[in-house]
């Protein structure tokens, strides 16, 4: 295993991670299931895409671009919810999915099928910086994500979200008007999704739309969910296990999206809150284990 | 044109007989069930088995692929949905997806993922006149899906089990407290959903002429397009949904300006729909 | 105890004052041709509490949820202090400090039970866009929902989840979190319901400090001994109307209240 191989796996474990901070916003915090996240994810990376290979920007000049256009794109994506939820708002994201595939695949603009290439990697003073160089931005960019994703948690925002997502009949009765929070959360998310997207757009070189498939956003779910729905740790948990783990055995790597789904299935039934959750596997464990301790003291 | 009506038409019996197996489990436990594509795959793949190391029988294997899908459907539920029912609803949604995804590798592991041909040999009805060709294939599948929706209508209105399952989809625990077995009545549901769903996968099978691992996605994803726009619940609107959503299809297609993938307009639609019916088109 | 809850604290706290804090006017709400509830009138003076009792199905929750503006009325209006408050959405009426709880107890599960106190406290800054830079933990913050929290009872486990937490501090929860949102108005759906003997007494006490804080009450409750002991004033609806209005004792001993307990509780000790 080479320096090089390994470093490419930190790089995309990052980017995931910084994607799933950004589905854990909008999942984990107002739950709002989203199976169509590769669409936000998309829309980063095209957007960067563009504004490099069309545009003629650099890297930074292009990034608060999308960033913001990202942000604009995921309310205007996120107005169904407004009207609908729960089973129904799936079923919106998955099509939304479809939707951003389906118009990247056909129009010669975002380079149809072939997809867009010629990505470059960013320069700092004129000199490119490598993949070491890319790594290092990819993991300032995840701290920086991880930073204010901790910086959120604290927030009267991040209550409202909350409370939104577990009973709105509730929430609303607390002074909350659900459906702005609603709104706020697509922001966030998309947000941070897209600069997941950017990163991948220049780690790879080129976007392609079979990049952004359904089976993406099963994926992107199944990390979230793993991890621990509404937490940093378990989203960041997640992405990483998750993304590296085929990576290391490769002989999972054919059964990867079998050991995803059946992983997926199992986790959310035997285990909600996933390994690193709320409540879930780790917070029981130190409970039984802060139990069995007090039982033995009292005991001795 | 008269012959690409038709064509969408039996496009349009298979989302049918996938979308009913879906609305009858949204009508009666509330879920969106993902996993309902899964079947689809299963029974072609069953049926083709049969069909290669059985028997010649198209009836055999379609008999055994709906047999199977069915027991598996039960198997499903009891498995995947019932420890969910109490849960959030998001838990047996993305159960279902991971159970969805899972079952496509299972079909690519198992049988490879090339595609494989359905060559069955039957006898049936067909229509044969210059300007209007109706293959003896075609003419199965719509005789079986009206056959199907028959049978179902008198199966829901007309009998005992039907009351007992009206009563179900009314309220589930009044129905349990005057004394009906909710669990069976569960399982005879996932068991007709799931046969019909089966027997969709081998009917398309022939008449595509192929299986695949794929093959339960893009109907099955329309099949969730059909629901909204026949309304959540309701088994006729799934029908007509259905033919309404593959005929639509068909002709928005020969528009230039609508040459986005099929699905994509699909959902398109879709979203329109709830945006201003959240309810679906004909929901209550 | 030095609370802040209520915006207008009276000198002489738990006297009722003479000032009508919340009227209702011919109020209607229908399910598809049920009248759950059809044309009530009701007022709530400042400081009072007031008792809604019936039937099951008599309609109380339904009218709550109108005042509460979980749903909206069919015709009629209501007016709280003085503003028609008829088509606000149910978080404008929080703000302007109406707060409730739930008949089935809704707690946030995943958040603690200080998480959830918090929610209502941040009643008056929440949909503003600055919620999401303002941090809720801070040391004022938390001393402040510490008091509601030793108000409630529930100190021991502020730091639990709520999903772990019994269903009788559960109901504490939900009133101290509705407490948080300082309201003047509070409607309580059958707090009682589900407790025990011991904490019915503990949620009676909470019923008396809050009023004492100079917080007007409506209180649904079918256990009649709970209701009649607290309530200064009493309403019995049925099948969406007002079929009596007293005090507990006049209730107690009106001919057509006990015709309709009686009858409803016949029908209940024959099935
Ligand atoms: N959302 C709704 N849709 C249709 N009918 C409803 C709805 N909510 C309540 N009802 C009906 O309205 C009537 C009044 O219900 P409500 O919940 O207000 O009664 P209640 O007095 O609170 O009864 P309980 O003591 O059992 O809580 C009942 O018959 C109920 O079935
Ligand atoms: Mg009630």
């Amino acid at each position: 295993m080479t320096f090089g191989y390994i470093l490419s796996i930190a790089t995309f474990a990052s980017i995931y991670a910084i994607l799933i901070l950004g589905l854990n916003i909008l999942t984990g915090y107002t739950k709002q299931v989203s199976l169509g996240h590769a669409a936000f994810f998309a829309i980063g990376a095209y957007t960067q895409a563009l504004l490099i290979t069309k545009a003629g920007l650099t890297f930074w000049s292009a990034l608060p671009l999308t960033i913001l256009l990202s942000m604009i794109i995921g309310v205007v994506m996120g107005l169904p919810s407004l009207r609908v939820s729960d089973d129904f708002l799936v079923l919106t994201t998955i099509g939304l999915n479809f939707i951003v595939m389906g118009i990247t695949e056909y129009f010669d603009f975002f380079g149809g099928a072939m997809g867009i290439i010629g990505i470059t990697m960013p320069t700092i003073g004129g000199k490119s910086i490598g993949t070491t160089g890319y790594f290092l931005i990819t993991l300032s960019f995840l701290l920086l994500t991880i930073c204010i994703c901790y910086l959120f948690s604290k927030t009267w925002g991040r209550l409202a979200m909350e409370a939104t997502g577990e009973d709105e009949d509730a929430a609303q009765s607390l002074g909350i008007n659900t459906s702005i929070y609603k709104m706020y959360a697509f922001a966030l998310s998309s947000t941070f999704t897209g600069l997941a997207g950017v990163l991948w757009a220049h780690s790879i070189g080129s976007v392609f739309p079979r990049n952004f498939s359904f089976e993406m956003s099963v994926l992107f779910l199944s990390m979230l969910v793993f991890g621990g729905l509404g937490t940093i740790r378990g989203a960041v948990f997640g992405a990483f296990v998750l993304y590296i783990l085929p990576e290391f055995f490769r002989f999972i790597e054919n059964y990867r999206m079998l050991v995803y789904g059946g992983m997926l299935a199992m986790i959310v039934i035997l285990q909600p809150n996933g390994i690193l959750g709320r409540g879930g596997l780790l917070d029981r464990c130190i409970l039984r284990l802060v139990k069995k301790k007090a039982e033995t003291q009292e005991i001795s | 044109m008269l012959q690409v009506l038709l064509d969408a038409i039996v496009l349009g019996c298979s989302y049918a007989l996938m979308a009913v197996g879906l609305n009858m489990v949204y009508g009666l436990l509330r879920i969106i069930h993902v996993a309902h594509a899964a079947l689809y795959t299963l029974g072609a793949y069953v049926g083709l088995y049969c069909l290669l190391n059985l028997s010649q029988s198209l009836w055999i294997s379609l008999f055994v692929g709906a047999l199977f899908s069915a027991i598996v459907g039960v198997l499903m539920y009891r498995i995947i949905y019932s420890p969910a029912l109490t849960a959030p609803r998001y838990v047996p949604l993305i159960a279902g997806a991971g159970v969805f995804i899972a079952s496509q590798e299972l079909f690519r592991l198992l049988a490879g993922p090339y595609p494989y041909s359905f060559d069955a040999h039957f006898q049936f009805l067909s229509i044969m006149t210059p300007n209007l060709r109706v293959t003896e294939t075609q003419m199965l599948m719509i005789t079986f899906m009206v056959v199907a929706f028959l049978c179902l209508f008198i199966l829901i209105n007309k009998t005992n089990l039907g009351l007992m399952w009206r009563a179900c989809t009314q309220d589930m625990e009044l129905a349990a407290s005057s004394g009906i077995n909710i669990n069976l009545i569960i399982a005879i549901n996932f068991m007709i959903g799931s046969a019909l769903a089966g027997s969709a996968g081998i009917l398309m099978a022939l008449y595509r002429n192929s299986v695949f691992p794929t093959m339960g996605a893009m109907v099955s994803y329309k099949a969730f397009v059909v629901i909204v726009l026949g309304g959540f619940g309701s088994i006729p609107g799934a029908a007509i949904a259905g033919i309404i959503l593959a005929i639509a299809e068909s002709f928005l297609g020969m528009v230039p300006i609508f040459n986005l993938p099929r699905e994509a307009i699909a959902f398109l639609v879709m979203i329109l729909v709830l945006m201003f019916k959240p309810k679906g088109l004909f929901g209550r | 105890m030095h609370l802040e809850i209520g915006e207008e604290k009276s000198g002489n706290s738990g006297n009722i004052v003479d000032v009508k804090i919340l009227t209702l006017k011919n109020v209607k709400k229908h399910f598809e041709g049920l009248r759950a509830v059809d044309g009530v009138d009701l007022t709530l003076n400042k400081g009072e509490i007031l008792g809604l009792i019936g039937p099951n199905g008599a309609g109380k929750t339904t009218l709550l949820n109108t005042i509460s503006g979980l749903l909206m009325p069919d015709d009629g209006s209501i007016m709280f202090k003085d503003r028609d408050i008829t088509l606000l959405p149910a978080f404008k009426r929080a703000k302007l400090g109406i707060a409730r709880t739930f008949q089935i107890a809704k707690p946030f599960s995943l958040l603690t039970a200080e998480e959830n106190v918090l929610v209502g406290m941040g009643c008056k800054l929440h949909g503003n866009i600055s919620s999401l830079f303002k941090n809720c933990r801070k040391k004022e913050i938390l001393q402040k929902a510490d008091e509601i929290i030793n108000l409630i009872g529930l100190s021991d486990s502020k730091n639990q989840l709520a999903s772990s937490l019994p269903i009788g501090l559960l109901r504490k929860l939900e009133i101290g979190r509705a407490l948080a949102t300082a309201p003047s108005l509070l409607l309580l759906d059958e707090p009682a319901s589900g407790l025990n003997n011991q904490e019915r007494n503990e949620l009676a006490e909470l019923v008396e400090k809050i009023r004492k804080l100079g917080i007007s009450i409506i209180l649904i409750e079918h256990t009649m001994s709970f209701v009649m002991n607290l309530s200064d004033r009493i309403v019995v609806l049925h099948r969406g109307n007002t079929i009596a209005e007293g005090t507990p004792q006049e209730v107690a001993n009106d001919p057509l209240v006990i015709e309709v307990y009686l009858g409803t509780k016949g029908v209940k000790y024959a099935s």
